[in-house]
């Protein structure tokens, strides 16, 4: 689905100066010189932007994809197909369902579990507090490796 | 509409490329015919389908996530997944926007799992900061200044987000109209226009900045 961002496009553009980004875009591919000083200005720019990029892949690439796909090799599954606003939308509304259930029979049952989980964590005594640094400690180990794996991939990119 | 239309008006007849007034129906049909070999399993269909596409998605892959091995092995499940998912190809848009659509939605899964972020903010301020970096670098009273410029320029380009190189070498290299481009990212066209005038406009900034203190 297309975003609506109006203000944004408003903001951003002047015509004039797309006109001339236009004509110095145009210059870069079929040639000509425009008298335009700010045409001029964006002369490197688009000559830089037209520069072919190093093609890194193979000659037999094109050759290797159409044996793989003819031996029926699937693309890996991390690769996950783009959600459908359907799947989105129903998505939801298990999720809706699940938590309104979950309240329903916490209202229903709540007070029959609360006391035997009471007693069996021993939340009422000064155990409650080891239980809370413990969970402190886990939440903090998982962000530190967080952070670690994040600083090494942008590291990588 | 594509944005350099009203522009192609004012130049003369002889100069305007047959690739921004494409005869769309033999495009569509040519595309249609492409497809229903490769779905008849017709002998090197599917290579020159791949053949006739790499270059783009190769582009839009590395201009998104720049990491080579990455994107061979982004560029390959793309094309698997063409293959896998060809039959809901409809003729509907062109094959090359089907299949830009497909390059671009596996390389931002790749950085969104990666987490790394496939537009700026948009703010100016932060824009400019990121392109002020730029080539700190470079002794530009020493080059010649022609290779010096250019240098910087891909430099800066570089250092751009994923989004913006990326639909700045789809507009200027790969010659893909606005409209094709909106196809392929979902993005609104005048959301794209946005981003190629503000990235050029940060571009020549940077350039001039720099250049600037030779004078």
């Amino acid at each position: 689905m297309k975003k609506h961002d109006k203000g944004f496009e408003e903001r951003a553009v002047d015509e004039r100066e797309w006109q001339a980004q236009e004509r110095a875009r145009l210059e870069a591919r079929i040639g000509g010189t425009s008298d335009d000083p700010l045409v001029a200005r964006y002369r490197k720019v688009s000559q830089a932007l037209r520069a072919p990029l190093p093609d890194a892949l193979p000659d037999d690439f094109a050759a290797q994809v159409a044996r793989m796909a003819q031996a029926g090799v699937a693309a890996p599954m991390h690769v996950e197909e783009p959600d459908s606003p359907f799947e989105r939308d129903l998505t939801r509304v298990l999720v809706g369902l699940f938590g309104v259930a979950a309240v329903v029979f916490a209202a229903m049952f709540g007070k029959a579990w609360l006391a035997p989980t009471m007693e069996l964590l021993r939340l009422d005594s000064g155990v409650a507090v080891n239980w809370v640094l413990a969970l402190g400690a886990c939440v903090g180990a998982t962000w530190l490796t967080e952070q670690v794996r994040r600083h090494r991939q942008d590291a990588h990119a | 509409m594509d944005g350099g239309a009203t522009l192609l008006e004012t130049l003369p007849a002889t100069a305007v490329p047959q690739t921004d007034a494409p005869d769309r129906t033999a495009e569509r049909a040519a595309d249609r015919a492409l497809a229903e070999a490769v779905l008849a399993n017709a002998p090197g269909a599917f290579e020159r389908l791949v053949k006739q596409y790499q270059g783009l998605c190769y582009h839009i892959i590395h201009r998104m996530v720049r990491h080579p091995d990455d994107t061979r092995e982004l560029c390959q499940d793309t094309f698997l997944r063409v293959h896998r998912y060809l039959h809901q190809y409809r003729g509907e848009s062109s094959l090359q926007a089907w299949i830009g659509q497909v390059a671009y939605s596996v390389a931002k899964r790749h950085l969104e799992r990666k987490r790394i972020p496939v537009q700026d903010a948009a703010d100016p301020e932060e824009h400019q900061a990121l392109l002020d970096n730029v080539g700190d670098g470079f002794d530009l009273e020493r080059a010649n200044v022609d290779e010096e410029s250019s240098r910087l320029l891909h430099a800066a380009i570089e250092s751009l987000p994923p989004m913006q190189r990326t639909l700045l070498t789809l507009y200027h290299l790969d010659e893909v109209p606005i409209a094709e481009i909106a196809a392929m990212t979902g993005l609104a066209e005048g959301t794209i226009k946005s981003h190629l005038f503000r990235s050029r406009q940060r571009l020549r900034q940077v350039l001039e900045a720099r250049m600037g203190a030779l004078a």
